[in-house]
């Protein structure tokens, strides 16, 4: 999978997409979508979608697909380079999500979670898709929350679609385990083929599977941190572990938007402040104009 | 109470090349990896930039300091004890321009920088000597009202 465009910019996602063949476009297609690397604190998110006429459902179930999670990194690579070889039978896209932009997304002024963005760019690459011309008739997707309302957000956008959202969707559907391999490849490569253009320097390459509760994982947090800035953009800041650490070892910063402490404004005035008389001549008060603009005085250079 | 502010060492030292007016309060003073973290994260569209701050999405703008004017950085060595004490400044560093910093948000002629600096102009035009001329116009304009 050629992921030079990641690798020119690995701040931005990314869209990898096969060829699409003509029977894809004229006859009725199934299509499956899955993702990988959606827990990790480190690396992208990538989502992926296979697509195949309906009409050889057999022959697609045939060439050996499974959940992506039971194969080795050598299996899937095999499947994926046969998923090429057959390339008269199916299509496939896949989005690498960047860890730059999912923090990005989730540390907004309005938070934009997981799911909404899960769910967004699963619709994305399904619109892409039909945009090449395939002409998808039936949808299955691996759940991501709440299936229901996965399922009305879907029929919603795709009314003339045949929608199934269903958990292990990934090993019940051969096209969606051959979705979930090709998100899966692309993720591994994406993270093994990273360069930090923060220039960080790793006693040890190894940053194991990028869940927080890996050894390793944690090892390369604590190594890559620095105190004012963070983490270089590798990492997921919105995850709580990343939060976490940046609280506990990190420079304190506080923002605009911080939520206050308690909710209740400190100098909210007591009614009978109102009826107080006044004893003392009023202060001299800046005018607004200099107070909306921070501006004060200096008397002496 | 007074704020005075010490230039003294600023009469030897060159204008910085990069400044950063950032939408947060980073409680640390001194040197920080920004070639390393910060400066590759931004990025360049037209006069906006966009870049990143532990993750967190920042809106940019360069904005020049009005000619005949120094931007200088002030330090505040010893922390007064009350309201009433005089405070004391030290100017660090002097620059030019600025990149100021928004969080998640366009920079624009609202954002209470660019409006400070309206100051400038406007205190221009208060501040002008009146000549005879001049003084005359300004004469009329208050009677036309």
């Amino acid at each position: 999978m050629d992921q030079s465009d990641f690798e020119a910019d690995r701040r931005v996602n990314c869209l990898i997409e096969s060829p699409v063949c003509e029977r894809l476009k004229t006859e009725p297609c199934w299509l499956g979508i899955d993702e990988a690397g959606r827990g990790p604190v480190l690396g992208p998110m990538v989502y992926g979608i296979c697509f195949s006429p309906v009409a050889d459902k057999e022959k697609f179930g045939s060439m050996g697909f499974a959940d992506s999670k039971t194969l080795t990194e050598e299996q899937r690579d095999n499947i994926f380079s046969e998923i090429n070889s057959a390339l008269d039978l199916l299509g496939w896209m896949v989005e690498i999500l960047s860890p730059a932009y999912i923090s990005r997304s989730m540390l907004r002024r309005d938070k934009y979670n997981l799911n909404a963005l899960s769910h967004d760019c699963a619709i994305r690459l399904v619109k892409t898709a039909i945009e090449r011309g395939v002409n998808v008739t039936e949808l299955y997707v691996d759940t991501v929350g709440d299936p229901e309302k996965y399922q009305a957000k879907l029929k919603e956008v795709f009314p003339t679609i045949d929608v199934t959202v269903a958990k292990k969707a990934d090993s019940l559907y051969p096209v969606v385990s051959a979705a979930s391999i090709c998100a899966k490849v692309a993720r591994d490569k994406a993270v093994k083929n990273w360069e930090f253009q923060e220039r960080i320097i790793l006693d040890e390459p190894n940053y194991g599977s990028g869940y927080p509760g890996d050894p390793k994982t944690k090892h390369f947090l604590e190594a890559s941190f620095d105190r004012v800035f963070g983490f270089p953009d590798f990492v997921r800041f919105s995850w709580s572990t990343a939060a976490l650490i940046m609280d506990r070892d990190g420079v304190p910063v506080e923002w605009e938007d911080d939520e206050e402490e308690d909710g209740v404004p400190q100098d909210t005035p007591t009614v009978s402040q109102f009826f107080k008389r006044k004893s003392e001549p009023p202060e001299l008060k800046q005018h607004r104009f200099f107070k909306n603009r921070q501006l004060a005085p200096v008397t002496s250079l | 109470m007074a704020t005075f502010i010490d230039t003294k060492s600023l009469q030897s030292s060159s204008a910085l090349d990069s400044c950063h007016l950032m939408p947060c309060k980073i409680s640390h003073d001194g040197e920080a990896k920004t070639s390393n973290f910060f400066h590759p994260s931004i990025k360049e569209e037209g006069e906006l930039k966009t870049g990143t701050f532990r993750g967190r999405p920042l809106n940019g703008k360069v904005l020049n300091v009005p000619s005949g004017y120094t931007g200088v950085m002030l330090t505040e060595p010893h922390k007064r004890a009350t309201e009433e004490e005089d405070r004391v400044l030290l100017a660090s560093q002097k620059f030019d321009s600025f990149t100021y910093w928004n969080l998640d948000k366009e920079p624009s002629s609202d954002d209470q920088i660019q409006r400070a600096l309206q100051w400038i102009d406007l205190s221009a035009v208060l501040h002008k000597p009146i000549s005879p001329e001049n003084s005359q116009d300004s004469q009329e304009s208050v009677k036309g009202k």
